[in-house]
């Protein structure tokens, strides 16, 4: 069976990962594992600076208690204060500084060959595209260049033609066809018109609660990454594979994502790694985990898509309620039933265990900065002979 | 001329305000912005929390900016409190934001981002509209409104969430940057008698240790069939550092409460085991509900047979 446990406030609960239906701890000694370092590390809040630290010591933790081959770490919350926050330029490298020293603490304290790999250049916003005059229900993407409008008008048709700060749109079809989609699930998801931001333009959202970003992912086509091993590739597709024939040659590896670092503060020796396919940036979210850990592209079926449709109301209970993920069908999700140990930690909440599903994947539980302390994913079915 | 939406009573004369949201215009007190809204996007009613309402529906949630108090843990204060040049809102009429509701499927509009006071000629209109289609309408409030106003929105919404956060003067001028608390427990009293009323109540420490039953006994004074929400608070603001309440503590709490108030709720938070509805006469699990994360989530089941409990026959209190 797979499992959600969750830690809040010093409550635990277990829950099928599936239905979401509440279970009992009854007596799995897999679980202790996790009761017990999810205890010692109750989650301090996705812009509380210490949030840095308690990821480092949380993987520490989870090393010394279940020493896997395969180690996942994000740090994501240097990405979540730039965009949630004002940041002057020296608090933005103090940041970067913090969360890389962070990132090499763990690598010196375990012993794995780490992979730092970042998402790419941030950058303030500046000019957003004006949607005023949009009558249908424009919403942004995954990729905060690509926006799309859901029950679009006659009107609309023509707005988007001449609309100042985008460079291009497509139909629905259009879309469909450039981008291979046959997936029922993505296709219901597809906006009508599907807009094209400039470069220097923003795309913002309707459904945020009013809140502004400070800042964005800059379009970029390569992000920075930092290894000692050798044969590191160039582009996000090939990652996996790469991290794949590593540990079958027996090397125990981390790979250690830091969100909100650019380029200039990544250590000496990055290299630049391609992340742009057929005019899809994969900066972020679940376009970034997915194409780095799983070698996956947007149109894949059983991706989590990148639009959401506010039309499409997906009923609480509805499978898989604490995670991003559409199917049953996993699409080899790295961590997911290896012949050899896996574990990842990270705040990148929802989308880093959905895209892992190690033997334990730990996370704080965060919807738009609001939390719920710390939530696992436990692989029960590995540990059922124990 | 002085504004009458809530118990501020501001002057207009020289100015918009405390919430800065109304300005005197032809000697008619008007909204500076009316039909701009900050959001509109469909959320279940559970998540506004509203428990007792329409169980698994979409609403269309939104709202404005600004509030009339200024509370030391807002979790909104991005919106409620703090200023920002770069936020925009978006305007949408009555009229099509009732056509939205409709397209979207939506059983009805909640106001539920900011405080409703700073927006109420809007909101009312709207409501009026929706009413217009056979579509509900609520709204979250601190409950400070004057007492016409509050007669206005109990006339106009068919369910209200009150937050109640304490029963001190004291800490509602501390903490919360209003006069008192007497209006409020005026206006929920009034919500009683006319409409569907819920109330929640953030579990505060100092709240918890010097008064949470005091408010218990208030809620059971005025109705012991009122749906209290006993809300896990994510300190914030000017209180972004302070400790988590235990489980054990907020549990104590609720097990208590249960005894004297039966729709009494623990959410905000995901996972929550004591989210479910039973019924008060005969036990029976009429409605079981799901909290996926902080806020968010729905009912997984609902069995009740025209508002009453299936196996005894009760009936309900609720918009059901």
């Amino acid at each position: 069976m797979y499992e959600i446990m969750l830690d809040v406030n010093g409550w635990q609960g277990l829950f099928d990962f599936q239905t979401g239906e509440a279970l009992p701890f009854e007596n799995k000694p897999y679980l202790e594992l996790a009761k017990e370092v999810s205890k010692r590390h109750p989650y301090p809040g996705d812009l509380n600076p210490s949030v840095f630290a308690w990821t480092t010591d949380f993987a520490l933790d989870v090393v010394k208690e279940y020493n896997p081959q395969l180690m996942l770490i994000s740090y994501a919350n240097a990405m979540i204060t730039r965009v949630n926050s004002k940041l002057t330029t020296v608090e933005t490298k103090d940041l970067e500084r913090l969360v890389l020293s962070e990132a090499f603490r763990f690598a010196e304290e375990a012993d794995y060959e780490p992979i730092i790999v970042s998402t790419g250049n941030m950058k303030k916003i500046d000019l957003v595209v004006n949607t005023d005059d949009i009558e249908g229900y424009f919403n942004v993407s995954t990729d905060p260049y690509v926006g799309g409008i859901f029950g679009a008008t006659a009107k609309d048709y023509e707005t988007v033609q001449n609309m100042n700060g985008i460079k291009s749109y497509m139909t629905k079809n259009e879309f469909i066809k450039t981008y291979h989609l046959y997936d029922e699930y993505a296709l219901e998801r597809t906006p009508d018109i599907i807009l094209f931001a400039d470069d220097n333009f923003a795309l913002t959202n309707t459904g945020n609660r009013g809140t502004t970003l400070e800042e964005i992912s800059e379009k970029k086509k390569t992000f920075k990454a930092f290894s000692k091993l050798s044969g590191l590739p160039n582009d996000i597709f090939e990652f996996r594979s790469f991290i794949d024939s590593q540990l079958k040659s027996g090397k125990r590896i981390a790979v250690i994502v830091v969100e909100g670092v650019d380029d200039e503060s990544m250590p000496d020796g990055s290299i630049d790694v391609n992340k742009e396919s057929d005019g899809i940036y994969y900066s972020e979210g679940v376009l970034f985990y997915y194409a780095l850990l799983n070698a996956k592209k947007f149109n894949v079926v059983g991706m989590p898509y990148i639009f959401h449709n506010p039309f499409i109301k997906k009923k609480p209970g509805a499978r898989y309620s604490f995670s991003y993920i559409k199917t049953d069908e996993f699409q080899d999700p790295i961590g997911f039933n290896r012949d050899f140990k896996t574990a990842s930690v990270g705040t990148r909440s929802g989308i880093f265990h959905s895209a892992c599903m190690c033997d334990y994947s730990f996370e704080c539980h965060c919807r738009g900065l609001a939390e719920s302390g710390v939530l696992t994913f436990v692989n029960g079915k590995n540990f059922e002979n124990e | 001329m002085k504004c009458n939406y809530c118990e501020w009573r501001c002057d207009l004369t020289n100015g918009n305000g405390i919430c800065g949201r109304y300005k005197c215009e032809n000697d008619k007190v008007v909204e500076c912005e009316p039909f701009n809204w900050i959001d509109f996007y469909p959320y279940t009613v559970e998540s506004m929390p509203f428990y007792h309402v329409m169980p698994n529906e979409y609403v269309i949630q939104t709202g404005t900016v600004s509030c009339n108090a200024h509370c030391s843990y807002c979790i909104n204060s991005h919106l409620a409190i703090e200023e920002n040049s770069a936020r925009k809102l978006k305007h949408k009429s009555a009229e099509s934001l009732v056509a939205l509701c409709k397209q979207m499927d939506c059983k009805g509009v909640v106001f539920a981002i900011n405080e409703i006071t700073c927006f109420i000629p809007s909101a009312i209109e709207v409501a009026k509209r929706l009413h217009a289609e056979g579509l509900k309408v609520g709204c979250l409030t601190n409950g400070f409104e004057t007492e016409e106003t509050a007669h206005l929105l109990a006339d106009n919404m068919d369910f209200i969430n009150v937050s109640l956060k304490s029963l001190s003067d004291e800490f509602y001028k501390k903490d919360l940057g209003l006069s008192s608390v007497q209006p409020v427990l005026r206006n929920i009293k009034i919500f009683n008698d006319k409409t569907h009323l819920e109330i929640v109540t953030p579990l505060v420490h100092e709240v918890v240790e010097n008064e949470i039953y005091d408010i218990m006994d208030f809620i059971y004074g005025v109705n012991p069939e009122i749906v209290w929400h006993l809300f896990r608070l994510m300190p914030n603001n000017e209180r972004a550092d302070e400790r988590d309440m235990t489980h054990e503590e907020m549990l104590k709490i609720y097990e208590t409460a249960r005894q004297k108030l039966p729709y009494t709720y623990l959410g905000n938070f995901a996972g929550s085991q004591w989210v479910d509805t039973y019924c008060p006469d005969c036990g029976e699990l009429i409605i079981k509900r799901i909290c996926t994360g902080a806020w968010l989530g729905g009912t997984v089941f609902n069995n009740l047979v025209d508002g009453q409990c299936p196996k005894c026959g009760k009936k309900i209190s609720g918009v059901f």
